[in-house]
């Protein structure tokens, strides 16, 4: 194109043909940098090394036998998919647009002939493959030092494959309730403790609306493939369920989107 | 603009056939941007008010108070607000839900919004990126020169004074050479260096046939920098048109004073008797005179004391508030 302004007004001269690829790669690429460029990327980084750094003490203090499993229960269950995990999903799930459009920096992203679904798909995988990257391999690792149950490697990618699915449907749902309320960081938070950490354990009839549930489902149906577990969700119900989530929070958040109204602000 | 001359310059908004809110009501052919019967309340809050306009090339001002509903006037026509009620088109298309328009339009949000760590340039080409530009690196470099900004382009936002952030924020709003771009309060901020070359940009890029609206609510900025100008006053338009027009009005609306004098009462009593007085008020020892003849009163008010005796402690203009020159053309 000719210079923008020496020319006049040429609205469409020259443009390219619409190209959804480069679009959404660029709005991944700078909602990563926007991620990954703050400070509490690393804290989160290093409370997904948490559970390793516990994993390698208990290793090195030796313990065995029943105390033994209650000790990788509470690191792989209470420790990994009760807390760290769904705490991760938040800040990404939260930070990857709904905070930008609180501060005012993705109004430049609105303001673009760019349909709205692209620009929640592209910040949503980096919001879910940031959360994954960070939760799986933790939880591979701290899966495979303390082998829960006696699984060996089984039990690490049971672990590994679980966490991924739960950060995933995780960090989809808080994105999409980033979009729906600006108090998303401290409902999850709510959600996280009261919901997954107390009423999901204590009722069964909700099992099937806690990711929490899903996550250690699908962990379990690998570490332990044909065992069926009375108080687990059956695996392939846990994926269908999360595969519902995942979409139906997607399509919140496209709606949402596409009809964003700005802040009454102060004019 | 284009001030429609079969529509009156002043009350309330009027658009050919649609009075206020009854009536067939159509977009103008050819219009760039075009409000028609807007509305928008929040609750029961009413932003704004049944508004109806049209803009053609050059700089026009939105005017106004604080609070008045000038960005949610140019939020509406960005996209970014659904009116309650009535259309904002842009080329004649309402730019609610309409992403499409975005091709032809910039915006220059009030608000930081530029994320401090990219550079300048790299927040350019971001929106050359986006606007899928088959050039956007040059494209992105020539926005940076025509702001000003190429010597600080590598540098990051965060440490961009007020004027180079405001500066950048045009940049990326109009690296895609948009033929109409709106800019909510581009002054705020800025010392009267900066001020003077964002005009000399706006006024440049007015020249060559763009369509540009900025809100403000200092009148100053409007009356060097506009052609035409929207008032606008708790979410209704109190006057439109030329601005050499709405500021006669504006000079010529009634005045009052409050006078501490030697002799309140004789001084009235003297004041009464003179023609460009038409109000003489005693209360609580002070004295407030309205007159609806500014310069004809400043030249009496010396001679019609010493006639009477009377010392001047004091004199006062009462309601040279924004506010209250915004209020008048209101009750017009």
């Amino acid at each position: 194109m000719s210079d923008p302004v020496a020319n006049g007004p040429g609205p469409t001269a020259g443009r390219g043909p619409a190209r959804s690829g480069p679009v959404i790669v660029t709005i991944a690429a700078l909602t990563a940098r926007s991620l990954l460029g703050r400070r509490r990327s690393l804290l989160l980084a290093l409370l997904a090394l948490l559970p390793v750094a516990i994993a390698i003490l208990v290793q090195l203090s030796g313990r065995a036998g029943t105390g033994r499993l209650e000790v990788s229960t509470a690191i792989m269950d209470r420790l990994i998919v009760a807390t760290i995990l769904p705490i991760i999903a938040l800040v990404f799930g939260t930070a990857a647009l709904g905070a930008e459009l609180e501060d005012g920096t993705a109004v430049f992203l609105l303001v673009k002939p760019i349909d709205r679904w692209r620009i929640v798909v592209a910040k949503l995988i980096v919001a879910v493959g940031l959360s994954v990257a960070l939760v799986a391999p933790a939880s591979f690792i701290a899966g495979a030092i303390l082998a829960p149950g006696g699984t060996g490697l089984a039990g690490a990618v049971g672990a590994a494959v679980g966490t991924a699915v739960g950060a995933t449907v995780y960090a989809t749902v808080f994105f999409a309730l980033s979009l729906v309320t600006g108090r998303a960081l401290a409902i999850g938070l709510v959600y996280i403790l009261v919901w997954e950490g107390v009423l999901a354990g204590l009722l069964e009839g909700i099992r099937t609306l806690s990711i929490r549930q899903y996550t250690l489902a699908i962990s379990a149906a690998i570490a332990h493939p044909g065992v069926t577990d009375p108080a687990l969700l059956d695996a392939r119900t846990a994926l269908a369920l999360a595969a519902i989530a995942v979409i139906g929070a997607t399509v919140i958040a496209i709606r949402r989107l596409a009809a964003f109204e700005i802040g009454q602000g102060d004019d | 603009m284009s001030p429609r001359t079969d529509a009156p310059l002043w009350g309330p908004a009027t658009v050919a056939g649609a009075g206020s809110g009854r009536g067939p009501r159509e977009l103008t052919p050819g219009a760039a941007v075009e409000l028609l019967g807007v509305s928008r309340w929040y609750g029961n809050v009413v932003a704004v008010n049944d508004i109806s306009f049209t803009l053609g090339t050059g700089v026009t001002g939105l005017l106004g108070p604080n609070g008045a509903g000038k960005s949610t006037i140019l939020h509406m026509l960005a996209g970014l607000l659904q009116p309650s009620d009535g259309v904002v088109a842009i080329h004649g298309t309402p730019s609610w839900r309409n992403p499409a328009v975005y091709r032809d339009l910039g915006l220059v949000p009030e608000r930081e919004s530029v994320h401090s760590f990219l550079t300048g340039f790299e927040f350019t080409l971001l929106n050359a990126r986006l606007q899928r530009l088959p050039d956007p690196d040059a494209a992105a470099r020539r926005a940076i020169a025509t702001v000003g900004l190429t010597d600080a382009a590598d540098r990051a936002v965060g440490t961009y004074s007020k004027g180079m952030r405001q500066r950048v924020k045009i940049a990326g709003a109009l690296v895609h050479d948009p033929s109409i771009l709106l800019l909510d309060e581009p002054f705020n901020g800025m010392d009267p260096r900066q001020r003077l070359q964002m005009m000399e940009l706006l006024g440049k890029m007015a020249d060559e046939g763009r369509v540009i609206l900025f809100s403000s609510h200092i009148l100053e900025e409007v009356e060097r920098l506009a052609q035409d100008v929207l008032v606008i006053v708790s979410g209704r338009l109190a006057a439109s048109g030329d601005f050499r027009e709405i500021r006669r009005l504006m000079t010529d609306r009634p005045h009052t004073f409050t006078i501490h004098s030697s002799d309140d009462r004789r001084l009235a009593a003297s004041l009464v008797g003179h023609p460009s007085v038409y109000g003489v008020q005693l209360d609580g020892g002070r004295l407030a005179v309205r007159t609806s003849d500014y310069a004809g009163f400043a030249r009496a008010l010396p001679a019609l004391a010493r006639a009477c005796a009377v010392s001047i402690l004091e004199l006062r203009p009462t309601d040279e508030d924004l506010e209250s020159v915004f209020g008048y053309l209101v009750q017009r």
